[in-house]
């Protein structure tokens, strides 16, 4: 007889989602089902096509710079350098947010973020809770950033094709560089106590460790900005094809399955299922994809951010002449591919003699990522029944596995 | 005034993008500490909350945690719904909240307005739906696969997915809704507003001053003398956004409608160089965030109390200010203006688009109440 196990709803996903166990004798099936709508394109068809850049952030912030890049090239336009160093400074500032929200979260597994100092160190949890507080400030300082640089933090709306809507007035760009001062240091105490004792061999997540999936390939963007190239890796670490976004939009299929609404996609060449985001820029040959992987990955990645905005957060980076190219005719197709912090995105617009968008194709990194969830969503559950944990534990383990990505 | 138990709240969010949902955690850090004053008991994005007791045998452990799940008494101070309503899920939730709850905030324009998804019922393919089958990964409807999720059933009846309604809807075209924060996201002046005014009435009012300089009068006096503001209300400005906006302001005079694209930035009104802006229709509270950087307003907020239709109100304003008496070249400016019912309703279709039948419900009835201050208001019926 097939019996079911329903663990829903699985915590701090983006969307909704839960997971379903079918057992009947021959071993359990695991599904990771995402239970609400995602049909941006959707909302997006018969839009002025620059007007999707204000729609696209509500997938995330960094999908506003994906955009841009794509009408940029719609439009025929180059920006100015310094229209091109604020939307880095931008993607920098969601770098931090996106990771720095992550680790939050994993923090809110360990006990009630929202309780009292006091009562936290009766419990023994006070630390945890000062950490979050560490937290939370570096994050208030890499908000800031993005509002400044994106005009909005959560959905930036700054930048238009052909650069930015606007200069940055001298007590913003003075801002951005005491910003950057700041948050070095508070990234590196961050670092410090996540290294050493949240993610250390021994520490609290030791039962994640041998969450894994299995070995899949990876994409990311080339850091050669010019060449704009996506590089595939496959399963065993071995350098693959490297693709324009316009060809790695043609060469990646897309499929749905009939019990979840985010679809899946893979590249063949790639060997089916590939992994992008942190992982994926940090994966070392052989290393099966985990959250912990990813967790280490997006500290490391904190640190590199926290250097990079100190390069970037200066005045000789953030004025100049001019912010903004402005686009004289209406193109006809625009693609383009930025590497955001939760992974690679993809971009493409097709429009009428109007510009009112009449196609559109966006990769967002929850379908590229959506086979290595499910496989590590499958280990969980996997481990936890065999091993004889509750509902509870399993869940547990599963929204841990599933932070990350 | 309540000073010992920590007051209860639920927050619950449907498919959006969290930054609702963030933005209450960020209060915390940021402007001040629930600590010992407010308990968050149910939330499925934080604390993986449910509303239902957890499958089968294995299920009892979670069963019997009364933190995880609503307990048949429970009941919420104030829950806080953020997101659109677009499944059976969505509504069920905002049902079941309504129910066990004493206050029901909608929290940003998705909850109050209905959002950016209502602009799914301007799309051919999904008119009249709510946008079934999920193409985040493609636009182009034949490779979507389109309605797979339907055959679920056939897999296993515990895989089926919430069904879709048929129409994209904010909170109170569900439920009755007794406060709004509107704006994509909510500032985060106006949520605390919102939160801290509701939850800590006839606390003494320095804790409250920061809350009521932010809003109208007749809010901020039922504030300050210990009451909760009337029902129905909206936790942002009575006025325009052009009333706030910063920018210089001459003679409305149009000769050609720009896109956001043909723009440059000069300080001077957004409309005023023939670039739609909803400043004029829209509700004030976010401080012109968007006209700070040089680029229209979209109405995230909803529209102003005097404004019955925002649309009808734009294309008043528009149309009146077209420089030229000439027939042929007053088509050629109105002519210029593209996409208007996606600009001007972008956030609000569903509840304030007069031309839409406001008060159908998901099965085709009349539920027989009728909004305020125009097609639905966002906190009407």
């Amino acid at each position: 007889m097939e019996t079911t196990l329903t663990l829903s709803p699985i915590r701090w996903q983006e969307t909704p989602s839960r997971i379903t166990i079918l057992r009947n004798g021959a071993g359990p099936r695991t599904y990771l089902q995402t239970t609400a709508f995602e049909d941006l394109p959707a909302l997006c068809w018969g839009r002025p096509v620059e007007e999707v850049l204000r729609i696209v952030s509500i997938l995330s912030p960094a999908h506003h710079l994906a955009a841009a890049k794509a009408l940029d090239r719609l439009f025929g336009v180059e920006p100015p350098e310094t229209a091109l160093n604020m939307r880095a400074g931008l993607m920098q500032a969601l770098y931090a947010c996106h990771h720095l929200r992550k680790l939050h979260l994993l923090l809110s597994g360990f006990t009630d973020l929202f309780d009292s100092p006091r009562a936290a160190e009766r419990a023994g949890k006070g630390e945890i809770l000062q950490t979050a507080a560490d937290l939370m400030a570096a994050l208030h300082l890499a908000q800031e950033a993005a509002t400044i640089l994106g005009g909005r933090a959560d959905h930036p709306i700054s930048s238009l094709p052909g650069g930015v809507s606007r200069f940055l007035k001298p007590e913003y760009y003075e801002r951005l560089d005491e910003i950057a001062v700041q948050f070095k240091p508070a990234v590196d105490k961050i670092g410090k106590i996540f290294s050493e004792k949240i993610l250390a061999e021994d520490g609290p997540l030791e039962k994640m460790d041998g969450i894994t999936a299995e070995a899949m390939g990876a994409a990311i963007l080339s850091d050669e900005e010019a060449e704009e190239k996506i590089r595939f890796k496959n399963g065993s670490g071995a350098d693959g094809d490297s693709l324009s976004p316009e060809a790695a939009l043609d060469g990646i299929e897309c499929y749905t399955e009939p019990w979840t609404r985010t679809p899946f996609a893979g590249y063949e060449k790639a060997g089916g299922s590939y992994c992008v985001g942190p992982l994926a820029r940090s994966a070392e040959e052989g290393e099966k994809p985990s959250a912990m992987a990813a967790f280490r990955a997006m500290l490391k990645e904190l640190s590199k951010t926290a250097a990079a905005m100190q390069e970037l957060y200066i005045q000789e980076k953030m004025t100049g002449p001019s912010v903004r190219t402005v686009p004289k005719d209406i193109g006809t197709e625009g693609a383009a591919a930025v590497e955001a912090p939760e992974g690679l995105i993809l971009h493409r617009y097709r429009v009428d003699e109007k510009g009112i968008v009449r196609e559109m194709k966006i990769l967002d990194p929850r379908v590229q990522n959506n086979a290595l969830r499910c496989d590590l969503a499958k280990n969980a559950v996997d481990r936890g029944l065999n091993s004889g944990k509750s509902p509870r534990e399993i869940k547990g383990l599963i929204e841990a596995a599933l932070l990350p990505f | 005034m309540r000073t010992k138990k920590p007051f209860q709240i639920a927050v619950y969010g449907t498919a959006g993008c969290r930054a609702c949902e963030n933005n209450i955690i960020d209060l915390h850090y940021q402007v001040n500490s629930f600590a010992g004053r407010a308990e968050f008991k149910f939330w499925p994005y934080l604390l993986g909350s449910s509303f239902d007791d957890i499958g089968d045998d294995l299920g009892k452990d979670l069963r019997e945690d009364p933190g995880d799940n609503i307990g048949e008494n429970e009941r919420f101070d104030l829950a806080v719904f953020a997101g659109s309503v677009r499944n059976e899920a969505d509504a069920e939730a905002a049902r079941t909240l309504r129910e066990k709850s004493d206050i029901l905030l909608a929290c940003g324009a998705c909850a109050a307005l209905g959002g950016l998804p209502g602009l799914a019922h301007l799309n051919p393919d999904l008119k009249g739906s709510s946008g079934e089958g999920s193409d985040l990964c493609s636009g182009d409807r034949d490779n979507a696969q389109e309605n797979v999720q339907d055959n679920a059933e056939e897999l296993d009846p515990a895989l089926a997915l919430p069904k879709k309604r048929t129409r994209v809807q904010a909170l109170s075209q569900v439920v009755p809704v007794d406060y709004t924060v509107p704006g994509c996201p909510p500032t985060q002046n106006l949520l605390w507003a919102a939160i801290s005014s509701i939850l800590f009435r006839g606390e003494p009012t320095g804790r409250l001053s920061y809350v009521v300089s932010r809003l109208p009068e007749a809010v901020s006096c039922a504030i300050l003398a210990g009451e909760l503001p009337e029902k129905g209300i909206t936790f942002a400005g009575d006025k325009a956004v052009c009333a706030t906006c910063s920018r210089a302001k001459e003679e409305k005079r149009f000769s050609k409608g720009k896109r956001v694209y043909e723009s440059s930035e000069t300080g001077r009104c957004l409309l005023e160089q023939g670039l739609i802006c909803q400043g004029i229709t829209t509700r004030e509270g976010c401080g012109g965030l968007c006209t700070g950087v040089g680029l229209p307003c979209r109405g995230c907020f909803g529209k102003a109390d005097a404004v019955y239709d925002p649309g009808a109100k734009m294309v008043s304003a528009i149309s009146s200010t077209f420089d030229t008496d000439n027939a042929a070249t007053v088509k050629a400016i109105a002519d210029s203006f593209i996409d208007m019912t996606g600009t001007f309703y972008r956030y609000g279709l569903p509840t304030q688009c007069a031309l839409l039948d406001q008060n159908l419900t998901e099965k085709g009835q009349r539920n027989g109440r009728s909004g305020q201050n125009g097609p639905s208001g966002p906190s009407g019926g």
